[in-house]
């Protein structure tokens, strides 16, 4: 089905894209926002990605390998989309309630999403994207490499650096501030 | 955080976490809006322009290959052919002019179009001189249409033909058309395809006063269909491309379960409409086995005949020598191919090239020819520059720079039209631009809304000849 859909796509049946793109929009979505941070951003790159991929569909060899297509142009207009915020970074902040985090288990939880959040923002938009093809979108290692156009050695250590930095600015977190007088010390 | 957590495992969760929502309402169908104010890039543009993608495995056709070896191998077959062909041409030309410059004169603002709206049709408007034709709605669904140079008159020819029409090519009277049909299906049903299939062709007169006759070419199986025609400067014959199957071939192993691989081919066809003759132009077939055919959709043939009816331009893609450990790399490239019309006397000219047209007189021909190939930060660009060269090959000469410049077809008064675009956010916004024919004097037309939005659509008129 998917196939007939892609070569049909790529005749120009702007019906056949619709129905190739509307159950992918969410999915592309929740990564392009994972990936930038921002839902703003996250909508224009999605955007972006289909006009792309309309736009060149017909340069895709084989229809089988639309989805990883799709991912590599997302990749992408993440990239640019990232470039483009550079000059005027805002760091969305969402506040979670912790009302209903009474236990300290619950607590516990909470503080972990958000180090979790902090750290993940601290990363570079290529170590997120390396991160949410293989934790979030199960790619394998060979699958992420092709998507990111890369060869598979450089995305294990890509993907080994990011681990390692996640590690890092989790840690860094960890430590306490030190105040003017320590310092002095 | 729990230490004894791994990174990877809480990761995972967060992301999942994290991931949970839904896309802003309307993202889908603005995205489909922006997709219907442009129009899709030939195959081999576009595999250019966002970079290759290795089959997967077990896919019929030729094997996959790491992607960016292909755009390596890309740039530098585009990089010789510049240094060998263009380049070299423009040290030892003497001819070679400069064309538009690269910046944008005043009066070529960026006007984005809008999605298209309806046609205003009038079946009470009589033709005037110099019309044109057009394809109006997508490749899978388009209607052919005919209107007066002012966007006036709009009308819809063989409206009764279920099907999408392609191809409109006028006789040299300017009285008739000749177009492709192809019949239209459900989901997995008949559909415009690389293999054509169902394709035929059919003439209409402007009149509509008889329903549209359809050219007898005898295309039965092998034969899949006939398309992308044009009539001989008397109006005696047509050329058309006709697609083919070639027998079909075991796939071993075939881990998909697809069964056997039927490849397509292509050829040249005449057919003599007082006699019906048909006769294929057994030098230019090509086919999937051949490595012509890399893209699902191969560049357009665009076959012309020379005025004086003995020779035929087309355009057919040449497959990319295959990489030293034996595996077809990214291609193929479109290139230019001179024949008569017997089908003897068969030549390359030049360097990679398309959309090639004759000009009045017939001593040289007009096509654009991708120059470069360069990486910027959203992607591979490539650069089209538009050239004219004798038939026999000799006398090359380069008449833009700007990179920017395709489509080019000869006026009647020996002028050349071509198309010219503008980037804008990455996305090309073409222009109609007119020159003479060593490249000077390029100006850019004011042209009616109608033929403006065609334009920017990718979406060319096709000129009636005059008389």
């Amino acid at each position: 089905m998917q196939r007939d859909l892609v070569v049909r796509a790529q005749a120009g049946d702007i019906d056949a894209f619709s129905a190739l793109t509307v159950d992918r929009t969410d999915r592309l979505f929740a990564t392009a926002r994972l990936i930038l941070r921002n839902d703003e951003q996250a909508a224009d790159a999605v955007q972006d990605t289909f006009l792309q991929a309309w736009l060149n569909l017909r340069g895709l060899r084989d229809p089988e390998r639309f989805e990883a297509w799709l991912h590599r142009l997302l990749v992408r207009a993440c990239y640019s989309a990232a470039r483009r915020r550079h000059d005027r970074e805002v760091v969305e902040i969402k506040v979670a309630s912790t009302a209903s985090a009474s236990s300290p288990d619950a607590q516990r939880a909470v503080a972990d999403r958000d180090q979790l959040d902090r750290g993940f923002r601290r990363l570079s938009p290529d170590q997120r994207a390396v991160l949410v093809l293989h934790h979030y979108l199960g790619l394998s290692l060979v699958e992420s490499a092709e998507v990111l156009a890369i060869p598979l050695g450089t995305m294990q250590s890509r993907l080994n650096r990011a681990t390692q930095a996640m590690r890092a600015a989790i840690e860094a977190d960890e430590r306490p501030v030190l105040g003017a007088a320590e310092v002095a010390q | 955080m729990n230490p004894n957590a791994t990174i990877e495992r809480d990761l995972e969760r967060w992301l999942d976490a994290e991931a949970r929502g839904r896309a802003p309402d309307g993202l889908h169908s603005a995205i489909l809006e922006r997709a219907r104010t442009v129009s899709q890039r030939p195959a081999w543009f576009a595999a250019l322009r966002v970079g290759d993608f290795p089959r997967s495995p077990g896919a019929t056709g030729r094997p996959a290959m790491p992607a960016r070896l292909g755009l390596r191998f890309a740039i530098a077959v585009a990089a010789i052919l510049v240094a060998t062909g263009a380049g070299l041409f423009l040290k030892l030309s003497p001819a070679v002019t400069g064309g538009p410059s690269l910046v944008p004169g005043p009066s070529a603002s960026v006007e984005p179009s809008g999605t298209p709206g309806p046609l205003e049709t009038s079946s009470a408007v009589q033709p005037k001189p110099g019309m044109f034709a057009f394809i109006q709605g997508s490749g899978y669904a388009g209607q052919l249409w005919v209107a007066n140079t002012d966007g006036t008159g709009a009308r819809q020819l063989a409206s009764d033909l279920a099907g999408s029409k392609s191809a409109p090519a006028w006789s040299g009277d300017g009285t008739r058309l000749v177009f492709t049909l192809t019949p239209l299906g459900g989901m997995g049903g008949a559909y415009p395809n690389p293999a054509n299939e169902g394709s035929r062709l059919y003439l209409t007169d402007l009149t509509g006063s008889a329903p549209p006759q359809l050219v007898d070419t005898g295309c039965v199986a092998p034969c899949s269909g006939d398309s992308d025609a044009s009539f001989s400067s008397d109006g005696t014959r047509l050329v058309f491309v006709r697609t083919k199957f070639l027998p079909a071939r075991p796939v071993s192993p075939d881990p998909l379960g697809k069964g056997p691989w039927t490849p397509y081919a292509r050829v040249l066809a005449t057919i003599d409409l007082s006699t019906g003759r048909v006769m294929e132009l057994a030098s230019t077939l090509v086919s999937e086995v051949s490595g012509n055919f890399q893209g699902s959709i191969p560049a357009d043939y665009h076959p012309r005949w020379s005025p004086d009816g003995t020779q035929i331009v087309f355009t057919q893609d040449v497959p990319i020598p295959a990489s030293s450990n034996g595996t077809p790399v990214l291609g193929p490239v479109p290139a230019l191919f001179v024949v008569d019309a017997d089908g003897r006397n068969l030549r390359k000219l030049g360097p990679a090239a398309q959309s090639a047209d004759w000009s009045p007189d017939g001593t040289r021909l007009v096509f654009d020819s991708p120059s470069d190939v360069v990486r910027t930060a959203v992607g591979l660009r490539q650069y089209v520059d538009i050239q004219t060269v004798r038939p026999d090959g000799t006398d090359l000469r380069r008449l833009t720079s700007d990179h920017v410049s395709h489509a080019p077809s000869w006026t009647a008064d020996g002028r050349i039209r071509f198309l010219r675009d503008q980037i804008v956010a990455d996305l090309y916004w073409p222009q109609l631009w007119m020159m003479d024919a060593d490249g000077g004097n390029a100006t850019r037309p004011s042209l009616a809304p109608l033929i403006q939005q065609l334009v920017h659509n990718y979406s060319l008129p096709v000129w009636q000849p005059t008389p």
